[in-house]
């Protein structure tokens, strides 16, 4: 009897905690609540503004690390473009002088250049061009010739813009330029009104050579496919030049006016691809 | 890079219009001109010479260059057909009457030169020699063995102190 009495308490015992456990999960059931998503906290990462579709495509087919590696190789690719060492070369006719000319200046140079791009950054120039000059200014007493004469100019640029296509450069450069000319100073009236003497003569054969550094600074914009305009402002000096017992010369052939130390130049480009991968690289 | 395109035809006109920008002034004089001023011989300091007559001996019409005046310093334009150049200094009261005379000899070479586009062509003057007589003049001195166009003394006339 005692162990009857024993086993139903058990009992009791385990249909009072089944009942005890059912009461706490149907409360605890009541108590459950959807926690809102607040948008502070839901962060939406929109792709790159310049990032390859192919790369967003990747990560909407759920390969995220390759994915995020690609668009990572893709920026520093955009960042830092690899451009050849030997990019391109630009065939340059500066034309300005002959304009101005037109237009009453007394004085021209026209030359060609060959501009080597080097990674886009690196240019190496080489400009050659003839120069003349013919000048009477009205209330003088001379006329001035300078038949066209050589020069010669070496130097190089940096472009600033090298992360950028080459279709676009601002940069800065040096030249050192040379020529060698002959000029004459004709038709010279020279009155003394206190002897009351007048006297004419000519300065015939004169030669002279001349050697000037340039600073640059200029901008290129290509127009259309491989046609590019660009123009560039010059500081210049004189470094030396020759002086005959009869004159100095007024005009050297690529400087301009010997007195002067600001040039200017308007050149038209022909671009010539030099290598065939496509620019930047993208491997 | 749309700027670009913009920013480089405005800065393209900008630049031709500052390498338009000139000095063409001429801050020398138009001629070769010896620029003659007057010194006392003890102390080199410049001095005035009064009632001073300057004349150029067979110039035309017997002109007078300086006429009876007060001054430190003078222009003596050289001839340039010829190689000698001669000017008389007179020395004067002040009712005018001329009381010592002096002869400044010129001899040299003219040069035909180009001196710039402003200033033009002219003929510079290699001298040889310079020489006066000494009545009042104690002693005449080059400068420079060139008269060019420059503005500078080129020729220094020393009088005694006491002839003041």
């Amino acid at each position: 009897m005692k162990h009857l009495l024993s086993y139903h308490t058990a009992l009791q015992r385990i249909v009072l905690i089944g009942l005890m456990m059912a009461t706490a999960i149907a409360v605890s059931a009541q108590e459950r609540r959807v926690t809102p998503v607040r948008p502070e906290t839901n962060t939406v990462r929109t792709p790159d503004k310049n990032l390859d579709p192919k790369y967003i495509e990747q990560y909407l087919t759920g390969d995220s690390l390759k994915a995020q590696a690609e668009a990572r190789k893709d920026s520093l690719r955009r960042v830092y473009p690899r451009y050849p060492r030997l990019t391109d070369v630009a065939l340059g006719v500066n034309f300005i002088d002959p304009l101005l000319m037109a237009l009453g200046q007394d004085y021209a140079s026209v030359d060609v250049s060959a501009t080597l791009n080097m990674w886009n950054r690196l240019q190496p120039v080489v400009e050659l061009g003839l120069g003349w000059a013919k000048s009477k200014p009205d209330d003088m007493n001379y006329t001035y010739r300078c038949k066209p004469s050589p020069y010669f100019k070496v130097g190089a640029n940096y472009n600033f813009l090298f992360k950028s296509k080459p279709q676009y450069q601002a940069y800065a450069g040096l030249r050192l330029g040379f020529s060698t000319f002959g000029y004459e100073v004709t038709d010279v009236t020279h009155h003394n009104s206190y002897w009351q003497e007048t006297a004419t003569f000519s300065i015939d054969n004169q030669r002279s050579h001349a050697l000037w550094g340039e600073l640059v600074a200029g901008l290129k914009v290509t127009l259309f496919k491989q046609v590019a305009l660009g123009w560039s402002l010059r500081y210049r000096g004189v470094f030396n030049y020759k002086k005959t017992d009869n004159s100095r010369p007024w005009y050297i052939p690529g400087y301009g006016k010997r007195s002067s130390s600001l040039g200017f130049t308007v050149t038209a480009y022909y671009t010539l691809p030099l290598s065939r991968h496509k620019w930047p690289a993208t491997d | 890079m749309r700027w670009l395109p913009t920013c480089t035809a405005l800065s393209a006109l900008l630049a031709l219009m500052l390498t338009a920008c000139g000095d063409d002034s001429c801050y020398d004089n138009g001629s070769s001109l010896p620029l003659a001023r007057f010194y006392t011989s003890g102390t080199s300091t410049t001095v005035t010479v009064l009632n001073l007559t300057v004349r150029g001996i067979d110039a035309p019409g017997d002109s007078i260059l300086i006429d009876n005046s007060s001054v430190s310093e003078c222009y003596l334009p050289l001839r340039a057909t010829v190689g000698t150049t001669q000017y008389e200094l007179s020395y004067g009261d002040d009712e005018g009457e001329t009381l010592l005379a002096d002869t400044i000899t010129f001899s040299y070479r003219p040069v035909p030169y180009f001196a710039s586009h402003e200033c033009g062509a002219m003929y510079n003057f290699e001298m040889s020699s310079l020489t006066s007589t000494h009545h009042v003049i104690d002693s005449v001195v080059l400068v420079n063995k060139v008269i060019d166009n420059s503005t500078s003394v080129a020729v220094r006339i020393y009088i005694p102190d006491d002839s003041e």
